[in-house]
């Protein structure tokens, strides 16, 4: 909820105050100069009255003003230009974000909802500031005309009294100018007040004295005063000026406001940003410097400071030796004030209250009560005419006959009648001012003068809220709804319906009429001006929170709507704000629509604004798996969108980025140790490519059983596996050979409904060899290893211990997966670890314009999670979910070996245990001879049909010697046991064809079905069954 | 803001327990299918979630399960349904539909009773994601029947 530190009618008091220009003489303004200040500068600080003052109303009651404020302004200053004063607004409130990171949070926790808001909202307190400072008066209203002026003269001019003569004729000639300069003057006889200003250290007491005598005769002696100022001079050691640090300085606040507003007035048209940056930073640095002067010195209103005597003053000035540095900075910067002691602010002061008590509010007190009487001698004219009213019929009737007569009549007794409650208003004589405000109301109809009409109910709700005392009048917000109403769509004066609903609705906060205040925001929150919108907007939706229950989803929609309107206002960090602020509450399932929409907005301008991992963290949430809704276009568009965000982001970093898309299956990555040197397709049959492991893993795993539990015996070593999928036991590394091929096989799949194209896929990894050792080598030698190698960056490197294929292209279509496989090698021995993969991204559309937007794609990565099978074994196990460890992405990689590859063509149906016996034999001789040996036995055999596989059986070279396959024991050898054999190698059961009645003999002559039988040729039989086995291809030796 | 979508698009939601989507399906044309998508959808959710917040509060107000309409954001009307289970039916229009209010009734009744027989399924866990095709393929019919 949106707080002020003012109380409701304090704000009300400080928007409304009583104007008094400042009329100063050339000679004046210089003596004012002394002290970089103006004359209106100088007593603006002194403009709040710290002690009560009273004055008598018509009625004779005491009217007590409390904390009266005057806002004085120098005779020629202007209200701000259009464009200005729009600039003015939105570096306000562009301004205030910073200040508001104060610890003012709460929380509102409903049943589904928890949200942290701020308590303050101070870019709208900014804004509203500004607004009504810069605010001008209307035609319908007299609360911001200038009330009284201030003529100043100093002693120094030659004759002060023909100076002063001729500032009130430069007054009258400036109130009776026909286009009139605003701000205007409240009536004809305005209180003019003189001020005698005489400079101590110049002047002659003598000759202010006896000036000031004859002012006094001349002009009255309640209208007169003779200020001394000035009391040290400007360049005076160095022990004062010392003390001149510690003086308070009042005026920062108050001159920064007015000189900026001033400075780019006149600079706005030719000085560009720039410089006017410059005077910001520049006002912005002295406000903190002000402000840690103040700490220092204990002082928190400058007014206060009056109390504490000389002596704490410099006790404090000898804490303050610490704060060197800062009194130089200051002294570097416009000082403020310098030839003015303590006792020159006390006689300001001094000033200021006699200005108050002994001369404007004699003049309030007595133009109050000839209002009065005007109005009532009017009242009872009107009521004698309009007794006739009364008599002949409603007064609508009326309403359409008396206008033409006497309208203009009417309204200059109606403008008579609010110009008294408005000076009522302003000197906090309420009750007098509702009275008033309301018989201006009666008289006139909307009609006839809706500006007037509108201001009028302004005023009475004001008013009425103001006199807090008579609690019987119920407060008439419909007023002020229709004082809205009337401002902004009869007579379009947005400027008045802005100010009726800041008021309206700080009333409506305090008295908990929160729905009303909504409305009232919501009202103007479709006018013209953006910033407004998004202002009031923001209010509103806090607003909403206030409700009992609060109104999350209303607040989380206006926020949104907000954010959008501060975007068009240009107001970026506040829109990125409002959003963030609501992303929380459309994180419930499926609002996707929604939700994309916010982290498309968010990522786009956090991108602009360069919040780079902002924006991606947005973009990424756009692409997240769950959501699925989107159409196409959409996701082009936030493709698009992605993509010139990320090549603008991305171009500084080191590392590959993550990208969101495609998503890695990571229960299907497969890694294939001892693949093919060259991945050839199709041709092998050890190739996870070419049998789905997962069907025949029933088969395999009893061959691996039954192999590891004969290879027992074979102490030290450890079966060799050579596939490892999310089915087998990863707890340990993967041993791989270097210069021997890895392949990698996984799935991508497409959860967008755009077809993705990858292209220069590669496999992500990280090289080290510093913690291998090799068995025989000395440990010291490592050292020059131990180095990390990865591809995990944007430039290349050369010297790469591991080699990559890439794939060039391949396309994922929507809703759809792909297999992807790719091979790498590792070229020296260590630990290598599989990270994910790298590649281009880019979408493929048909449109072919669009594709020339973005040629490249963008280059990131997507990494491999796997985790092992879920863990069962004990009690806690079984309760959480623990996963085991998966160590089959870290490769350890051992030094070259040789490679033993048999080839087989052709390939036999079926193998006798006895052919590889003897292969075996044979090969482990050759490897032990020479290790780069190699031995090509081909022999093709050529009438077989071509398509027959290939068995390829690669051997690596046995630690031990002796055949690494043997017979089980209870293997029974039949070769020469003279059993019954046949003479055909294949045995051949008929096809049995149920159809078929013919009952023909079963017994029929092996050697008429052996045209079955793919090997069984005449020449077959004659030869000896030794010659008849499958022609063998060895290759034994160290490849490449 | 602008208002791209013809008069004669509808958006139906049911929310669950939790604020949750459990089932939405935008309704229009003068053929029942599903609208052709338009680029701001999303301000579908954006009106259809703040409404809930009135739907809310009107549940508590009203003794019948039809509620209404309940809230409005510029030309957009929200009329709501709440079944007994607490579940929430928010249906977005511009215009009423031919069938005027009594037939919303109706459509609305009509898709709470399919609602029903779809928790008849065991296999549908209540508050989750309606992804049945039979019934978007009912809701169109009952659509075309009372709003088309």
């Amino acid at each position: 909820m949106a707080q002020t530190k003012k109380s409701v009618s304090e704000f009300i008091q400080d928007a409304f105050c009583p104007m008094v220009a400042v009329l100063c003489s050339y000679d004046a303004e210089s003596i004012c100069r002394k002290n970089n200040l103006t004359f209106a500068e100088l007593i603006q600080p002194f403009c709040r009255l710290p002690t009560e003052v009273s004055y008598r109303d018509p009625s004779n009651n005491l009217i007590t003003l409390k904390n009266l404020r005057l806002e004085i302004k120098d005779f020629n200053s202007l209200p701000p230009q259009n464009t200005l004063a729009k600039k003015l607004l939105n570096d306000s409130v562009s301004s205030a974000l910073n200040n508001g990171i104060v610890n003012n949070e709460h929380e509102i926790s409903t049943e589904q909802y928890e949200l942290r808001i701020r308590n303050t909202t101070p870019w709208f307190d900014a804004w509203r500031d500004c607004f009504l400072r810069i605010s001008y008066n209307g035609d319908h209203e007299y609360l911001k005309n200038y009330l009284a002026c201030i003529m100043v003269v100093s002693t120094s001019h030659l004759d002060p009294m023909d100076a002063f003569a001729k500032l009130v004729q430069q007054q009258n000639l400036q109130q009776q100018q026909s286009p009139a300069k605003l701000p205007k003057w409240f009536m004809t006889n305005i209180y003019k007040y003189f001020v005698l200003l005489h400079d101590v250290t110049e002047g002659e007491e003598s000759k202010a004295v006896s000036v000031f005598g004859d002012l006094k005769q001349q002009y009255g002696a309640g209208n007169c005063h003779l200020l001394q100022i000035n009391s040290k001079r400007a360049g005076q050691t160095s022990g004062d000026t010392d003390a001149a640090t510690n003086m308070p300085d009042p005026w920062r606040l108050y001159v920064k406001q007015s000189s900026s507003t001033t400075q780019q007035q006149q600079e706005s048209q030719s000085i560009s940003r720039k410089e006017s940056s410059m005077s910001d930073s520049l006002s912005n640095l002295t406000e903190l410097i002000d402000q840690e002067l103040n700490i220092t010195t204990s002082i928190s209103h400058p007014l206060s400071s009056f109390d504490t005597s000389s002596s704490d003053l410099t006790s404090i000035g000898t804490t303050d030796e610490g704060y060197d540095g800062s009194s130089i900075t200051s002294a570097s910067t416009i000082i403020h004030g310098a030839c003015l002691t303590l006792s020159d602010h006390d006689r300001i002061h001094v000033f200021m209250n006699e200005f108050v008590t002994k001369g404007l509010l004699l003049w309030v007190e007595t133009n109050l009560k000839t209002f009065n009487e005007q109005i009532t001698s009017r009242r009872g004219l009107t009521k004698f005419f309009s007794m006739p009213k009364k008599l002949f019929g409603s007064s609508t009737t009326t309403a359409k006959n008396v206008p033409s007569t006497s309208s203009t009549n009417l309204t200059n007794d109606s403008m008579e009648i609010r110009r008294a409650g408005d000076l009522a208003f302003l000197f906090q004589n309420y009750e007098f001012a509702y009275n008033n405000y309301y018989a201006a109301k009666r008289d006139l109809s909307r009609d006839q003068a809706p500006t007037f009409y509108a201001g009028v109910l302004e005023m009475c709700c004001l008013s009425n809220f103001m006199q807090e005392s008579s609690a019987s009048k119920t407060y008439p917000a419909q007023y002020m709804d229709e004082a809205i109403d009337i401002y902004s769509l009869a007579c379009r004066l947005p400027i008045f319906a802005t100010r009726c609903v800041l008021m309206s609705t700080e009333i409506l906060k305090s008295k908990e009429a929160y729905d009303q205040a909504v409305q009232q925001f919501l009202k103007l929150s479709q006018e013209d001006s953006d910033l407004r919108g998004a202002l009031f907007l923001e209010q509103a939706s806090h607003c909403f929170l206030n409700y009992r229950p609060p109104y999350i989803r209303k607040y989380a929609f206006y926020m949104v709507i907000a954010g959008h309107r501060y975007l068009k206002a240009g107001q970026r960090l506040h829109a990125l704000r409002c959003y963030t602020d609501v992303l929380s509450i459309y994180e419930k399932p499926n609002w996707s629509l929604a939700l994309d929409h916010i982290n498309f907005t968010l990522g786009k301008q956090s991108a602009s604004l360069n919040h780079s991992n902002d924006a991606i963290r947005s973009f990424n949430a756009l692409f997240a798996p769950n959501n699925r809704i989107q159409n196409a276009q959409q996701q082009i568009n936030f493709f698009k969108e992605y993509l010139t965000v990320f090549n603008q982001l991305t171009n500084s970093q080191t590392n590959l980025p993550e990208l969101p898309v495609p998503v890695i299956d990571n229960s299907t990555i497969k890694i294939l140790l001892a693949g093919q040197q060259q991945p050839q397709i199709g041709t092998q049959v050890s190739n996870c490519n070419d049998f789905d492991f997962d069907e025949t893993r029933k088969v395999w795993s009893d061959l691996e059983r039954t192999i590891t539990a004969h290879d027992r015996r074979a102490s030290g070593t450890r079966t060799q596996i050579n596939l490892f999928t999310s089915r087998t036991h990863n707890q340990q590394h993967p041993i791989a050979v270097a210069n021997e091929t890895i392949r990698v096989e996984f799935y991508v799949r497409n959860i967008l409904q755009v077809p993705l194209l990858l292209s220069e896929v590669q496999i992500l990894w990280k090289h080290s060899s510093n913690s291998w050792k090799r068995k025989s080598s000395v440990s010291a030698e490592n050292v020059e290893d131990s180095k990390e190698f990865t591809n995990d960056t944007l430039t290349k490197q050369s010297d790469e211990p591991v080699e990559c294929d890439t794939l060039t292209d391949c396309v994922v279509f929507p809703n759809d997966t792909l297999k992807i496989e790719l091979s790498l090698r590792p070229r020296r021995p260590g630990y290598l670890t599989i990270l994910g993969i790298c590649y281009r991204l880019n979408i493929l559309v048909q449109n072919i314009s669009d594709q020339t937007t973005w040629p490249y794609g963008i280059k990131g990565k997507t990494l491999f999670h796997v985790k092992g099978t879920r863990l069962n074994s004990n009690h806690k196990e079984r309760l959480n979910v623990m996963y085991g460890v998966d160590k089959r992405l870290e490769l350890q990689v051992i030094p070259e070996a040789p490679l033993l590859q048999i080839e087989y063509s052709p390939m036999p149906t079926a193998i006798f245990i006895y052919f590889f016996n003897r292969h075996s034999m044979a090969t482990t001789t050759a490897v032990e001879d020479c290790s780069s040996l190699t031995v090509t036995t081909t022999e093709t055999d050529q009438s077989v049909q071509p398509h027959s596989p290939t068995l390829v059986l690669e051997l690596h070279r046995p630690t031990e010697t002796g055949p690494r396959v043997r017979w089980s024991e209870e293997t029974i050898d039949n070769e020469f046991m003279n059993k019954k054999k046949s003479k055909c190698c294949c045995i051949f059961t008929k096809p049995h064809d149920p159809q078929s009645n013919e009952d023909k003999t079963t017994e029929v002559d092996e050697y008429n079905n052996c045209e079955h039988c793919r090997y069984h040729t005449e020449s077959d039989y004659a030869a000896k069954p030794e010659e008849r086995q499958p022609k063998v291809k060895i290759i034994v030796g160290k490849l490449q | 803001m602008t208002s791209s979508s013809s008069s004669s698009n509808y958006y139906f939601v049911i929310v669950g327990h939790a604020d949750q989507v459990v089932y939405e399906i935008e309704l229009g044309g003068t053929t029942g299918q599903i609208a052709p998508t338009t680029d701001n959808r999303h301000l579908n959710q954006f009106i259809a979630h703040a409404a809930l917040d009135l739907v809310d509060e009107a549940m508590w107000r009203n003794s019948t399960t039809y509620l209404k309409q309940v809230d409005k954001f510029n030309e957009w009307i929200v009329s709501a349904y709440v079944t007994a289970g607490g579940l929430r039916f928010l249906f977005l229009y511009e215009h009423l539909p031919r069938t005027g209010e009594d037939g919303l009734k109706n459509f609305l009744t009509e898709i709470y009773e399919t609602y029903v027989k779809l928790l008849l399924n065991p296999f549908y866990i209540p508050d989750k994601p309606i992804r049945s095709g039979a019934f978007d393929k009912k809701i169109q019919t009952i659509a075309r029947k009372w709003i088309l």
